[in-house]
């Protein structure tokens, strides 16, 4: 599965949730595994995320 | 971009918020279990014009005497964020890549970059080309705050999380994870 040209649709912050179409699909997923304190605290300017693993015992 | 291409990228760039919580969710998913452990895809947000510092420890304390030495040796304001294991401290002002700089190496008490630089070379190369396993890597990290402060770079004995120092400083930027570990995450100014 290709992660490229993921077309973000929407974000819903009253469900908490978000949408992606890729390849005909609708995918939701919940927001309320967001930490967004930093949103509040940082500028929104040039905003990068970075994705990393990290091994830990599962729940 | 395949999930196996990222995985041995072992980090990925995205402006996009929405598309890196996909991604790191997609990839958790489909992360095998071995002896009860998986590698978990964390999002973190990344930041280049402040001065971060993590706290492994909720001493208080020590957050203490983390803050005022940092008043000594660095002349910022910062915002303090408690999280589950520890402290964020996030400076108030934002700095230009020079004064991030000299803020760290002030903090370390290192003359330069290039001395750590150095050192972290011919730690390298003492690893060889020894491929690690990603639990070992991880316990390489473990050690690391005790083989800085052995190596000599750091006297105080004030408990915060080196290599993390270390790789913002390194790296010129400083990611701190906005992915929640379970719903009850703690993350507040305090």
């Amino acid at each position: 599965m290709s992660f490229e040209d993921i077309d973000y649709i929407d974000i819903d912050y009253d469900s908490n949730t978000f949408s992606i179409l890729k390849e005909g699909n609708i995918y939701t997923y919940d927001l309320t595994e967001e930490i967004d304190l930093l949103d509040r605290i940082l500028d929104s300017d040039n905003v990068e995320y970075e994705i990393y693993g990290q091994e830990r015992e599962v729940r | 971009m395949k999930p196996t291409e990222i995985k041995e990228m072992m980090r990925w760039t995205t402006r996009r918020k929405d598309k890196a919580f996909h991604i790191a969710q997609r990839m958790t998913e489909i992360e095998p279990t071995i002896n009860g452990r998986k590698t978990y895809w964390i999002v973190g947000r990344v930041i280049k014009d402040r001065v971060v510092f993590d706290l492994d420890t909720k001493d208080k304390d020590n957050l203490k005497s983390v803050r005022t030495y940092l008043g000594l040796t660095t002349n910022l304001q910062y915002h303090t964020i408690e999280t589950n294991s520890g402290y964020h401290l996030i400076s108030k002002n934002i700095v230009t890549k020079d004064q991030r700089e000299r803020a760290y190496l002030n903090f370390l008490g290192v003359g330069c970059t290039q001395n750590i630089k150095d050192w972290m070379g011919l730690k390298k190369e003492a690893r060889g080309d020894k491929q690690y396993t990603r639990n070992e890597l991880q316990d390489i990290a473990k050690q690391f705050g005790s083989d800085f402060r052995n190596a000599g770079f750091f006297k105080t004995n004030i408990n915060v999380d080196l290599l993390f120092i270390v790789n913002s400083l390194l790296r010129g930027k400083s990611v701190l994870r906005i992915s929640k570990k379970s719903k009850d995450d703690i993350y507040r100014i305090v």
